[in-house]
C-alpha cells in the first residue's frame, strides 16, 4: 500500500515538473507521470481507482477522432469525463490518465473514464481496467512493425477483452464484427452509399475468403478495403445486420439519416463528407444511444461537434484553396482513403506529399506504400504531385509503378525547394497530405504555400 | 509464353509484397500471369509453369496453404529438381521447411522439403534493415530491404541460403546467411518488396526465366531509388 501511494504521488509530482518544465525540454511528456508511476509500482493499474464507468475506444483508424468526440459529446450532455485525449494510448498513458483522475487518497475525480486504447495494449489494459463498453472502430492493416495484419489484430484484442464488457462493433468490418461473437453485442455500419462498388477496389482486402470455409466472400458492397457487407455464398456466413444504420446521405445540407434498432429514423447534422468521419459519427452515434442519450438530445448535441483541427484544415489564399488532409503514414488504409477522398474532390489540384517519418531516423521501412493505393491519384484533375523528403525518391516511383505519368510527379529532398515545383493556377486546390509525425513540416508546408501564392500574385 | 503462377494471392499479400508480381508484369508484360486461389487446384500441379510465387501470410492463413499443399509435396519436390524457379517471400519460405513451432511449443508440420524449421514469438515482432550480397555468375548483386516478423528459422542453411549477410541478419539473428535455396526455389524473409527495391535483383529472377538482356520497368528511377538506399545502408550501423 506504501509502495502504491509512493507511486501515485511520485507520479503526480512527475506531472507537475512535467508541466512546468516542458517548454524547456520541448515535450508535452504526457504519459510521463504513467512511466514513473508503472516503475515505482507495476501493479499500479490494478490499485487505482478507476471512472465508474469506463469507456474503451480501440481500432486502428479512427481512435482518437472517436475519443474526442465521445469525450466531446458526454461532456455536452452534462457527464463529468476524464480522458486521455491528449495523452498516449498505451500502457503508460492510460496510467498516466487514470493518475491524473486520481485524487491524492485515490478516489475518482470523475464519473466516466473515455480511454483510447491501443490495440496491442489490450491484454496489459483490460486485466486491471475493465471497460463498462469496449468501441470498436475497425480493425485493418497498421504499422506492420508492430501489428502486421488485422488477423493478428484481432487475436490482441480476443484475448485481452472482459467477458463483462458490451462491445459497440462495426458490422460493415468482418475482422472486428467477429469479435465474441457468443455474446450480445451492438452493432452499427453504414448503408448503400453513392460510389461504393461490389467488389473491392483498393489493393488489400484482408477479408476475401469466408473465415468459415474459405470460399471467396460475396460483397454486396464494399465502401473501402474490407468494409462493407459481405456474405458467403458457401456456407451462409455474413456480415451482421446492424442495429444502428446510416441509410442516407445529403452532402448539400450535411444531414445522414440514421436507423435506430427501433426502426426510428433520426436525421444527424454530418461533421465532415469523408467516409472515415461519416463511420466515426455513427459510431457515435451508436455508443451514445446505447449508453442512454436520447435520440433528440443526441441530435441536438452533434449540432455542434467538430474534428480535431490538426487532422485537417483549409484556407483559401488569393482563390487558391490550401488544404491539408493528415494521411497517416505507415497506415496503407488511412492514406488510401485520403487518396480516394482527394481524387473525387471537383477542383484541378496539386498535391504536396509528405508521407514518410525518414527524418526521424536512418531509414525507415516503406513496404505500407505498396499496400496503398496511389492508383487513385492517377487522375488528369491533379496534375501536379510533389513529394518532399528524404524518401521522396520511392514515393515517385510507387506512383510511376501506379501509372502515373512521370511528367506530373516531382522529388524534393528538402522543404526549401517546394515553391519552384508548385504551379498554383487559379482557382485551383493545393492538398497537403501529411503524416501524424509530420505535424510541423505541414505548418512548414503551409507556410511556403502561402506565401508563394501571394508573391506570385504580387509580381503578376 | 512463359507462365508464372502467383499462389493464393487472396491471403499471401502482406507487406506490399504482391508488387513483386504486379512489378514483374511491367518488366515481362508478355508473361501468362495465373492466379491460383485456397479452393483451387495450383496450376504447377497440372502442369510445367515457369515460375511459381508465394508471398507473406497471415498466420492462419499460413496454415491453410501448408493443408492445401501438403497432397502435393511430391509434385512441388519434383517441380524444384526441374528447375523451376520459385519465390517465396516473407513467412511463406515457412511452409517449405521441417515444421513451425507455436509459442506454447506445439507444432505445425510443413512440407519438409528443407531441413529447417521455424518459431513464432506472436509478442515478440522483429524488426531490422537488411543488406548483404549474391552472386549472379561472376557478378556480385547487393540486396537492401526490410525485415519484419514474428519468426525465427533455425537449421543449417549454410549450403542452401539465398543472400550473405552485411547487415541485420540472416534466418535468425545469429545467422549471416539468409534465406533457404534450392537450384531455383528462393525463399527470403527481406521484404521491400524485394523486385521493387532491388533492379538487379529482378533482372537476375528475369534470368531465370530465361530472359537474355533483361532491363526492369522505369528502370532509371528504380536504380535511383536503389542507390540512395545503398549509399544510406552502407553508412547505417544495424545492431540485431
Amino acid at each position: 500500500m506504501i509502495r502504491f501511494y509512493f507511486a501515485l504521488w511520485a507520479a503526480k509530482a512527475a506531472k507537475v515538473l512535467i508541466r512546468l518544465f516542458h517548454k524547456v525540454i520541448k515535450k508535452e511528456g504526457t504519459n510521463f507521470p504513467g512511466i514513473v508511476a508503472l516503475k515505482l509500482c507495476p501493479n499500479i493499474l490494478a490499485r487505482i481507482v478507476k471512472p465508474r464507468t469506463v469507456i474503451a475506444v480501440t481500432g486502428t483508424n479512427g481512435k482518437t477522432t472517436m475519443t474526442n468526440m465521445i469525450s466531446d459529446c458526454l461532456e455536452a450532455a452534462g457527464y463529468d469525463v476524464t480522458s486521455n485525449r491528449l495523452g498516449s494510448n498505451i500502457i503508460t498513458g492510460i496510467t498516466a490518465a487514470l493518475v491524473n483522475n486520481a485524487t491524492l487518497f485515490n478516489k475518482s475525480k470523475h464519473d466516466i473514464g473515455v480511454l483510447e486504447v491501443d490495440e496491442r495494449s489490450s491484454i496489459l489494459v483490460y486485466e486491471h481496467v475493465k471497460p463498462t463498453y469496449l468501441v470498436c472502430t475497425n480493425l485493418s492493416r497498421d504499422s506492420l512493425s508492430r501489428n502486421p495484419h488485422p488477423h493478428y489484430i484481432f487475436d490482441v484484442v480476443q484475448k485481452g477483452l472482459p467477458k463483462t464488457t458490451k462491445l459497440i462493433l462495426n458490422a460493415d468490418d468482418l475482422i472486428s464484427a467477429r469479435l465474441k461473437t457468443d455474446q450480445k453485442n451492438v452493432y452499427y455500419g453504414t448503408g448503400h452509399m453513392e460510389g461504393d462498388s461490389d467488389e473491392c477496389r483498393n489493393i488489400v482486402n484482408d477479408i476475401q475468403v469466408c473465415p468459415v470455409c474459405h470460399t471467396p466472400l460475396v460483397y454486396d458492397y464494399v465502401h473501402y478495403n474490407h468494409i462493407g457487407r459481405a456474405h458467403c455464398p458457401a456456407c451462409g456466413f455474413a456480415s451482421p445486420e446492424p442495429d444502428y444504420e446510416a441509410v442516407s446521405f445529403d452532402y448539400g445540407t450535411m444531414r445522414m439519416q440514421v436507423r435506430d434498432k427501433n426502426g426510428q429514423i433520426y436525421s444527424y447534422h454530418m461533421i465532415s463528407n469523408s467516409i472515415f468521419n461519416l463511420y466515426n459519427e455513427v459510431t457515435v452515434i451508436a455508443f451514445l444511444r446505447e449508453f442512454g442519450i436520447e435520440p433528440d438530445k443526441l441530435v441536438d448535441i452533434l449540432e455542434n461537434v467538430t474534428i480535431v483541427s490538426t487532422r485537417y484544415r483549409n484556407s483559401t489564399v488569393e482563390g487558391i484553396d490550401v488544404i491539408s488532409n493528415m494521411a497517416k503514414g505507415q497506415i496503407s488504409t488511412a492514406c488510401s482513403v485520403v487518396f480516394d477522398y482527394v481524387s473525387k474532390q471537383p477542383k484541378e489540384k496539386e498535391i504536396v506529399m509528405m508521407l514518410e517519418d525518414a527524418h526521424f531516423g536512418d531509414s525507415e521501412n516503406l513496404t505500407y506504400i505498396y499496400d496503398t493505393d496511389f492508383e487513385f491519384l492517377n487522375d488528369e484533375k491533379i496534375y501536379n504531385i510533389v513529394a518532399v523528403g528524404k524518401r521522396a525518391q520511392d514515393f515517385v516511383f510507387r506512383m510511376l509503378v501506379a501509372g502515373i505519368p512521370k511528367e506530373r510527379l516531382h522529388a524534393v529532398a528538402q522543404m526549401k525547394d517546394l515553391a519552384p515545383e508548385l504551379v498554383l493556377k487559379d482557382g485551383e486546390a493545393v492538398y497537403i497530405l501529411y503524416d501524424n509525425y509530420s505535424v510541423d513540416l505541414e505548418n512548414e508546408a503551409r507556410n511556403i504555400i502561402e506565401n508563394t501564392i501571394r508573391e506570385r500574385k504580387n509580381h503578376a | 509464353m512463359r507462365k508464372i503462377e502467383i499462389l493464393y494471392p487472396e491471403v499471401g499479400n502482406l507487406f506490399g509484397d504482391l508488387f513483386n508480381m504486379n512489378y514483374l508484369k511491367q518488366c515481362l508484360p508478355d508473361a501468362d500471369y495465373i492466379e491460383t486461389h485456397l479452393n483451387e487446384t495450383p496450376r504447377f500441379a497440372q502442369e510445367d509453369v515457369d515460375m511459381i510465387y508465394i508471398g507473406p501470410l497471415p498466420e492462419y492463413a499460413q496454415e491453410i496453404a501448408i493443408e492445401k499443399l501438403m497432397p502435393l509435396k511430391e509434385r512441388l519436390e519434383e517441380v524444384i529438381d526441374k528447375g523451376t524457379v520459385i519465390l517465396a517471400t516473407g513467412n511463406a519460405q515457412e511452409i517449405f521447411g521441417s515444421y513451425i513451432e507455436n509459442d506454447d511449443g506445439s507444432k505445425i508440420q510443413c512440407l519438409g522439403l528443407f531441413d529447417a524449421y521455424a518459431k513464432r514469438k506472436m509478442m515478440d515482432r522483429f524488426n531490422t534493415p537488411f543488406s548483404g550480397t549474391m552472386k549472379d555468375g561472376d557478378e556480385t548483386i547487393r540486396i537492401v530491404g526490410f525485415k519484419s516478423q514474428f519468426t525465427q528459422m533455425y537449421g543449417d542453411n549454410g549450403n542452401s541460403y539465398v543472400f550473405d549477410v552485411e547487415k541485420g541478419c540472416g534466418i535468425n539473428p545469429e545467422s549471416k546467411k539468409e534465406g533457404l535455396r534450392r537450384k531455383n526455389f528462393i525463399g527470403t524473409n527481406v521484404l521491400g518488396p524485394i523486385m521493387i527495391m532491388n533492379p538487379p535483383f529482378t533482372r537476375y529472377i528475369m534470368k531465370l526465366l530465361g530472359v537474355a538482356q533483361p532491363t526492369v520497368a522505369f528502370e532509371e528511377d528504380a536504380e535511383a531509388c536503389y542507390r540512395i538506399r545503398l549509399d544510406e545502408f552502407e553508412k547505417m550501423n544495424v545492431e540485431v
